[in-house]
């Protein structure tokens, strides 16, 4: 049973930067039905037809682990995200670039900045207690959909960027990324 | 494997299998539309949840723990790759362990779908590379997935379709046909004896909470209890009021997973070895756990990275768990 935060970013305008689609470029499948954005990324559409990546850090996948999931339909690009987290804290994020649009998506799902169309659905299960760090945590998840025009101009394809860092209970901060490009046709 | 440790004998009051516990190979032989749904025998009939009594002139056995994709049925990201290296190197031990546990939770599975068995089928197929018998308890993933979820005849959630297939495919083909379940080890020389005893938290009823408070009243050398959530993850059914039955008894060590990391806790007798495949949740790597009878009598436990073999962390315990060097 998972509880569910969906909040829709406010009205901003953000610069978007025109990019050419590049060989090895990661396909980005259309969604072959309506997607549910409550954050927890169900379905065969997330588990078997989104392009997924696992973001690294020193010498292979990060710990704690994260990974990326990406599906469109003819209107917007829709970033699926997974964070491993054994100490859940309000202050944990993802950085997600997509061209030139630089936004910080945070497990209250909070967008910054704010960007027109851009809505965040936060999956967060119900166990987990965030600032509670005398107990285990597990994981969290993010939809974040982006608006394929908050995209500008990218003639099918677009830089993209992931990264996000962590502190487990042992107090060390690790930080794990995945940067390519993304082909939207 | 080192079949010549191994040994079943009939032991008193203890249920003896019909056959020998199976090999790995064995359990993944056995057909799924072959096995029957859950259910519990009937009232008078007599719990199979005592095993005979293994002989066994080493005690030494590996510790695997919390395998699963990230989301949801996500079974095309199920970590084959991971558990099987991690079974790879269990086999690889020298001497190699005569058998091993695994502290729960092989599944991601929605119980309304069907992705139980093909979840299970990648698990089981990585455990192959093992050929020892694996007891394994039963997880939060194996009821519903919710850490509070409870399942069973009987029970508030049930009996799930995660349910029954962790039961036919990984508890019954060992002889037994609840969740929870106790192994008898013993010396052939009489030098020490020592039980491990599985807890299900997410299948806790009365029966179990009674089973368990006898079983642990045995007296042995050694107790090892393996349950899949830790002493923190309260809302899981069985945790309060098996550390309560827990704390009335001699305690070795106690083995959760639930948390995909590893850590030792030596205060509270526990360490967690739950990074074999699943999301790691810290810095620690995937890997596995061992735990070796010195011949000072000692329990030492060391946990290995999967990929390296390097020490991830080693200590050694008495058997009323009190540290040791």
């Amino acid at each position: 049973m998972t509880a569910r935060l969906l909040v829709v970013a406010a009205l901003s305008a953000i610069g978007c930067a025109h990019h050419e689609p590049a060989a090895g470029a990661l396909a980005v499948p259309i969604a072959t039905r309506a997607l549910t954005v409550d954050g927890a990324q169900e379905g065969p559409d997330w588990n078997q037809r989104a392009a997924r990546v696992v973001l690294a850090g020193g010498d292979g996948p990060a710990r704690p682990f994260s990974d990326a999931r990406f599906l469109r339909d003819d209107g917007a690009l829709y970033v699926g995200l997974y964070a491993a987290d054994e100490d859940v804290r309000s202050s944990d994020a993802f950085d997600v670039d997509l061209g030139e649009l630089a936004l910080r998506v945070d497990v209250r799902g909070r967008v910054t900045p704010a960007v027109p169309g851009v809505k965040v659905a936060i999956d967060v299960d119900e166990e987990t207690t965030i600032d509670r760090p005398d107990d285990f945590d597990e994981e969290w998840k993010v939809v974040l959909v982006v608006p394929q025009a908050a995209l500008g101009p990218h003639d099918g394809g677009t830089t993209a960027h992931v990264a996000r860092c962590d502190t487990p209970k042992d107090g060390v901060t690790r930080c794990g990324a995945w940067s390519g490009r993304l082909a939207l046709e | 494997m080192n079949r010549g440790l191994l040994v079943l004998v009939a032991a008193g009051a203890c249920r003896t299998p019909s056959s020998p516990p199976p090999s790995n190979g064995d359990l993944d032989a056995r057909p799924v539309d072959a096995m029957n749904p859950p259910s519990w025998p009937d009232a008078s009939a007599s719990p199979t949840s005592d095993a005979a009594v293994v002989s066994a002139s080493v005690l030494r056995f590996a510790i695997v723990g919390d395998t699963r994709p990230p989301n949801l049925d996500d079974t095309a990201h199920y970590p084959t790759d991971i558990i099987t290296k991690i079974w790879q190197d269990v086999a690889a031990e020298v001497p190699q362990p005569a058998f091993a546990v695994s502290t729960g939770d092989y599944m991601f599975a929605d119980t309304g779908h069907t992705q139980q068995d093909a979840q299970l089928d990648l698990y089981l197929g990585a455990r192959q590379q093992f050929p020892g018998t694996v007891y394994a308890a039963m997880g939060n993933h194996e009821c519903t997935g919710a850490t509070a979820s409870n399942c069973g005849p009987g029970t508030k959630d049930g009996v799930t379709s995660n349910f029954s297939a962790f039961l036919a495919r990984m508890v019954t083909p060992l002889g037994f046909d609840r969740p929870w379940y106790v192994v008898h080890l013993q010396d052939p020389g009489g030098a020490w004896t020592a039980k491990l005893v599985l807890i299900a938290a997410n299948a806790w009823t009365t029966e179990q909470a009674t089973w368990l408070d006898a079983t642990l009243a045995e007296p042995t050398t050694y107790t090892f209890v393996v349950r899949h959530e830790g002493a923190n993850a309260t809302t899981a059914p069985g945790v309060t009021p098996s550390a309560a039955i827990l704390a009335k008894h001699p305690l070795t060590l106690l083995v959760v997973g639930h948390t995909h990391s590893y850590a030792h806790y030596a205060s509270d007798h526990e360490v967690i070895v739950g990074n074999g495949g699943a999301p790691l949740t810290s810095g620690t790597n995937y890997g596995y756990g061992m735990v070796e009878r010195r011949d000072d009598g000692a329990i030492k436990f060391t946990a290995y990275d999967y990929q390296s073999h390097a020490v991830l962390g080693t200590w050694a315990i008495t058997a009323s768990g009190a540290p040791t060097t």
